[in-house]
């Protein structure tokens, strides 16, 4: 008997070792562990041994039954692992191809700026003014002391639609609007970006262009706050480590008025090609509010103060984005347009 | 502007380089564009004496020079220590002193060593004034550059004869132009550089002769000629001017003509006002009258043109009424100043500026007088600039001043005197200046200032119009004490909201949500050609064609206000097609402009999508064209990104340029809200595009006036849905919409969901039928649907659609 039992567990083994397939490891289960298989001939071989050998000869096949299901089931597994890792081979692919197409949209550059512009100063506690493009002469021009046959009307010539309408030179009327819609309250804080026309065309002028302008009215209001609030704008724009210059210039609607020019974010102010060896880029005009402009919005000029700057957007999208054509940004091309 | 700076220390000390000095005015708000230096090239150029002109061996055009270089010069000389230049110039005399561009020298554009001209050596260059870089006056002869007989041979040409001399380019502001005037700019130069000022003094003898005696002046329309004075000089004499004043003339870009034009010119860019000389002995009568010209007035101007005038042109004629002069803007031909003038009759006059600008631009004549005139003259000025230029006459014309003036004057002077305080100072400026300080700027600008109470009283003089208010000297002492003395602080005021309007943010949502959708965003002109309109097939008609028109256009391209997107999307697409980009997905968010009489325009936030050729694809998926049904499910999206509930579409066949069976009409709301389809194909080949276009448009504003709420969350469904499937056949012509409608109505309230996903045409269902299937979906929140409730409702879907002629198709 216990010849017979080391017989079958060597052949099992040996069979277990050799078998590769499924459909292998169910015959030998069947061989050796089916109604008719070998281990349930074993089992009903016992009635023929002693009574005191046959709870060893139990014990043995026991153990023999065991020891045949565990291996199966390894079997089984090593089996089923081999076929996955097989399959898996197959499987592969060259991770190198492209995915498949999703298309990202993109906002036009100048729509980058201005947005970026109104979060600094939404941040700053600004609200956002928008004003008619075909606007009053009357708001465009006199609101911001500039007369009929003031010389300074020349500065930009205008599209006239007749003689009362234009479309606007810049965004400064979108201020006055402000200004009468809120006297006498105080402070006025607002940014009015937005299309402007001028009779201009060539290679750094476009007829139609964007600007967005800032105005700040209120009691004790200076020019150092103009300079801190453009130190603050300047370098959440361009960078923590520009530093800005104010040089005194002219616009009818501010007094003082000033140019101001940044330290160039290519060459870090050594002088370099786009600062034209200066080592500052001319980036916008401000100014303080002239008395006349706030007289004729309803506020006292002797009380109240006010700073206020204007920015071209195409000016600050170039130097951004290193846009070197300004006429690129109305071609419309996809391919500079998917750049963004 | 352009001036020289040698001319500049005349009148005022410098002790910085040019370069310097820009820097300074420019951020002191003179801006110096520039700091040309017209001898940049030139080097080792020296003066000598002509001795001896010897014909060349070998060749007929050419001459062969020995010069006298000096005392100092000592190379390549000859026996009698003379320099041997070979020469092919006309002009050359022996005396003369010329300009020698030595051995290992350069001129403009080249280098020059000894050679040899046809075999006889040549050891330098004799140098015309273009090879230095000069302009040459009007009287000069070709050739080699004569230099005056008081220049020593040996002497640095390029020192003697400032060709090193920096010329300052001038970018001034409206405000500003005082500086135009160099004796103004010298004032402002004083004041940044702290330096002492040498203004040229005035003064000169007059004869005993009175112009009184000698001519009569009338001003008839002194609205146009606030003042006009004159002054006479007699029996001067007209020749080449001298170096220095050619020098400066040269510098400023104005070339010199003769010692009479020269001096004018001269001082009209030391004082910044022009005037005119006649020929005294020119004018019929011996007087001047100044009035309107009469319509259809003849005058020959200097530049031998013949303009017509009209009564908007004021015209200076001579006692015989006959035209002499086309005011601020060109003399006549017939009292021009000519070589053989003795006695001249000068003329300094203030005009109204706007009068010599339409002259101006109605003649076509912009002249550097008319531009001085059109910037506006100061009035009170006149009596100073008449004296400089007579002085100047006398000096270097050899005339004799004719005693007084005539002077038709209705100006009043005035004296203005502004308020400085300097507490406002720092107020308006956030400094701490002191009074000192303060004070100290406005007395470096020679303003008188006293003192007032608490502030200060400054006189303007009258060369600074610029100055009217306390902040105008405000901005005077914050530019003398330097912007970078002012600190940086932020408004310290009442804290304020930055927010943006529901407006607003509907229009970024918009944006954003097409940006999402995977559109590039445009940007186009406002303006627009109205040949659009034949293009897009409009109806003379239709409402779109009622536009603003821009009264002055720069062309008819950018002509008028567009009125529709359309356009603006086309051009873009078409650019791109031709770029070969055939795949596009392109959107505008802008205003268009809609006429309302007199009024402004309404200005309404117009979305335009253009979509064409294939949507995104890639090597693992097939290509799908953008057609109807892609922008509308875009519309769909944006719709409900946008929360607009109740829109609709509906099918619309009247839209001029696009197809009549691929367009719908966008409602929100039931208003009107755009249209979107395919574009009709003539108006796509107008537009040279040659595969099919879809287009969107819609009226934000209306979308905006629709806008639904943020929906309340409602807990998700606890209870199984019944989804049950139905193809339905019936005729072509029952709309989706129509049939969607029925199903709904008869579904009751457990249909929550009608999901379309087949649609099949085949012959075997019918002429003109179609089959539709459709997921519908049943649900109850509070408990699952039985079987029996969920047929119930089924059959009356079923009903319904046999009663719309549909069938359920087997």
């Amino acid at each position: 008997m216990l010849e017979k039992i080391k017989e079958i567990r060597e052949a099992m083994e040996q069979e277990l070792r050799e078998a590769a397939s499924g459909d292998q490891l169910r015959e030998l289960k069947v061989k050796y562990l089916g109604k008719k298989g070998s281990i349930s001939e074993l089992s009903k071989g016992m009635g023929k041994l002693l009574p005191e050998e046959r709870p060893k000869a139990g014990q043995l096949v026991n153990e023999l039954r065991v020891k045949l299901e565990e291996s199966l089931a390894a079997k089984q597994q090593e089996l089923a692992d081999k076929a996955m890792e097989l399959k898996m081979a197959q499987e592969k692919l060259d991770v190198t191809l492209p995915g498949s197409a999703v298309k990202l949209g993109s906002r036009h550059p100048l729509t980058l700026v201005t947005d970026e512009l109104k979060e600094i100063f939404l941040g700053m506690g600004y609200t956002v003014e928008e004003g008619p493009q075909v606007e009053l002469d009357y708001y465009n021009f006199e609101r911001m002391n500039l007369p009929a046959d003031h010389p300074a009307r020349d500065m930009q010539d205008s599209f006239y639609i007749d003689a009362k309408r234009l479309l606007r030179t810049h965004t400064s009327p979108v201020q006055a609007r402000a200004m009468d819609r809120l006297c006498p309250q105080a402070p006025v804080k607002v940014v009015s970006p937005g299309a402007v026309y001028r009779r201009d065309d060539d290679a750094t002028h476009s007829p139609m262009f964007h600007q967005m302008e800032g105005l700040v009215v209120d009691e004790g209001i200076s020019l150092a706050d103009l300079k801190g609030t453009l130190l603050n704008f300047v370098r959440q724009m361009f960078g923590e480590e520009r530093e800005i210059r104010l040089r005194p210039s002219f616009f009818p609607f501010t007094e003082p008025s000033v140019e101001v020019d940044i330290s160039c974010m290519l060459c870090g102010g050594k002088g370099c090609r786009t600062c034209k060896d200066t080592g500052w880029i001319e980036i916008l005009g401000a100014g303080m509010v002239h008395p006349n402009v706030l007289k004729m919005s309803g506020y006292d000029p002797e009380r109240y103060t006010g700073f206020a700057f204007g920015c071209g957007i195409e000016r600050i999208a170039m130097l951004k984005y290193g846009i070197d054509d300004l006429r690129v940004m109305f071609e419309n091309d996809v391919r500079f347009l998917q750049k963004f | 502007m352009l001036v020289s700076y040698e001319w500049l220390k005349r009148y005022v000390d410098i002790n910085v380089s040019a370069e310097v000095l820009a820097e300074k005015l420019t951020l002191a708000g003179i801006t110096v564009d520039l700091v040309h230096h017209p001898g940049a090239e030139l080097a080792n150029i020296r003066a000598g004496r002509i001795m001896q002109i010897d014909p060349h061996p070998d060749a007929d055009k050419l001459v062969v020079c020995q010069l006298d270089m000096g005392p100092d010069y000592d190379e390549f000389l000859n026996e009698n220590g003379w320099l041997q230049i070979v020469t092919g110039a006309k002009n050359v005399r022996v005396g003369q002193i010329v300009p020698v561009a030595l051995h290992n020298s350069s001129v403009v554009g080249k280098k020059i060593k000894k050679s040899k001209l046809r075999g006889v050596p040549s050891f330098g260059m004799m140098c015309s004034k273009e090879e230095l870089n000069v302009q040459p006056a009007l009287t000069d002869e070709d050739g080699i550059w004569i230099l005056d007989e008081s220049i020593e041979p040996g002497t640095d040409c390029i020192k003697a004869l400032w060709l090193d001399d920096p010329v300052l380019e001038l970018d001034l502001t409206p405000n500003r132009t005082d500086c135009q005037a160099v004796v103004n700019l010298a004032r402002e130069v004083a004041a940044v550089l702290h330096t002492d000022l040498h203004l040229p003094e005035i003064k000169y003898t007059e004869t005993e002769r009175k112009i009184s005696d000698l001519a009569t002046l009338e001003v008839r329309d002194p609205d146009l000629c606030p003042r006009y004075l004159a002054r006479m000089i007699e029996d001067l004499q007209i020749a080449p001017s001298p170096y220095w004043l050619q020098h400066f003339l040269n510098c400023s870009g104005v070339r010199s003509i003769n010692n009479v034009v020269d001096v004018s010119n001269f001082v009209m860019l030391e004082y910044g006002n022009p005037m005119h000389t006649f020929d005294y002995d020119t004018l019929q009568g011996h007087g001047i009258i100044v009035r309107r010209a009469k319509a259809g007035e003849k005058i020959v101007t200097l530049d031998e043109q013949e303009r017509e005038l009209s009564e908007d042109n004021l015209l200076i004629c001579d006692a015989g009424d006959r035209g002499v002069c086309v005011a601020g803007v060109m003399g006549g031909l017939n009292t021009e100043i000519t070589p053989e003038t003795k006695n001249v009759f000068l003329e300094v006059a203030a005009f109204d500026h706007v009068s010599i600008r339409r002259t101006a631009r109605a003649l076509g004549l912009h002249t550097e007088a008319s531009q001085h005139y059109e910037k506006g003259v100061n009035a009170q000025l006149l009596d100073d600039v008449s004296r400089r230029t007579i002085q100047l006459l006398a000096e270097l014309c050899g005339g004799k001043p004719v005693a007084g003036a005539l002077d038709c004057n209705v100006t009043t002077p005035k004296q203005i005197r502004v308020q400085l305080r300097p507490a406002r100072v720092n107020a308006v400026l956030g400094t701490n200046f002191t009074e000192n300080e303060i004070v100290g700027a406005i007395k470096a600008l020679q303003f008188n200032i006293a003192k007032d109470g608490d502030g200060y009283l400054v006189d303007i003089p009258a060369y600074r119009q610029d100055i009217e208010l306390e902040v105008d000297l405000i901005e005077e002492v914050a530019r003398l004490l330097g912007f970078d003395r002012i600190p940086t602080t932020l408004p310290h005021g009442a804290m304020t909201e930055g927010k943006r309007t529901a407006k607003q943010r509907f229009l970024e949502k918009t944006k954003a949500a097409l940006v999402r959708l995977g559109a590039n965003e445009v940007i186009n002109y406002g303006f627009i050609s109205p040949k659009e309109w034949e293009r897009l097939r409009l109806p003379a008609d239709d409402k779109r064609r009622d536009t603003l028109h821009i009264l002055n256009p720069l062309n008819e391209e950018q002509s008028i206000m567009r009125t529709t997107l359309a356009p603006g999307l086309l051009k873009d697409a078409a650019r791109n097609l031709s770029r070969r980009s055939s795949d596009l997905l392109l959107f505008e968010q802008g205003v268009v402009f809609i006429p309302q009489g007199e009024e402004l325009p309404n200005e309404v936030n117009t979305l335009g999508v253009l979509a064409t050729g294939q949507q995104p694809h890639g090597w693992n998926t097939a290509a799908a064209p953008y057609d109807f049904f892609a922008l509308k499910g875009l519309a769909e999206a944006l719709l409900a990104e946008l929360k607009v509930s109740d829109a609709e579409f509906k099918v619309c066949d009247d839209m001029p340029y696009m197809h009549p069976g691929r367009t719908a009409a966008l409602y929100a709301g039931g208003e009107y809200a755009g249209y979107l389809g395919e574009l009709s194909p003539a108006v796509q080949a107008a537009y040279g595009i040659k595969q099919r276009v879809m287009l969107l448009e819609i009226d934000l504003d209306v979308l905006f006036a629709h806008r639904g709420e943020i929906a309340q969350y409602q807990s998700l469904p606890k209870f199984p849905a019944a989804v049950r499937d139905i193809a339905v056949v019936l005729d072509k012509e029952v709309s989706f919409a129509d049939l969607a409608r029925v199903i709904k109505g008869a579904g009751g309230e457990y249909l929550t969901e009608i999901s379309l996903f087949d649609v099949y045409e085949n012959p075997v269902l019918g002429l003109n039928r179609r089959s539709l299937a459709y997921n519908l979906t049943f649900q109850c929140a509070e408990r699952t649907l039985t079987v029996d409730e969920v047929n119930a409702a089924f059959n009356d879907i079923v009903g319904a659609i046999e009663a719309l002629g549909g069938e359920l198709r087997a």
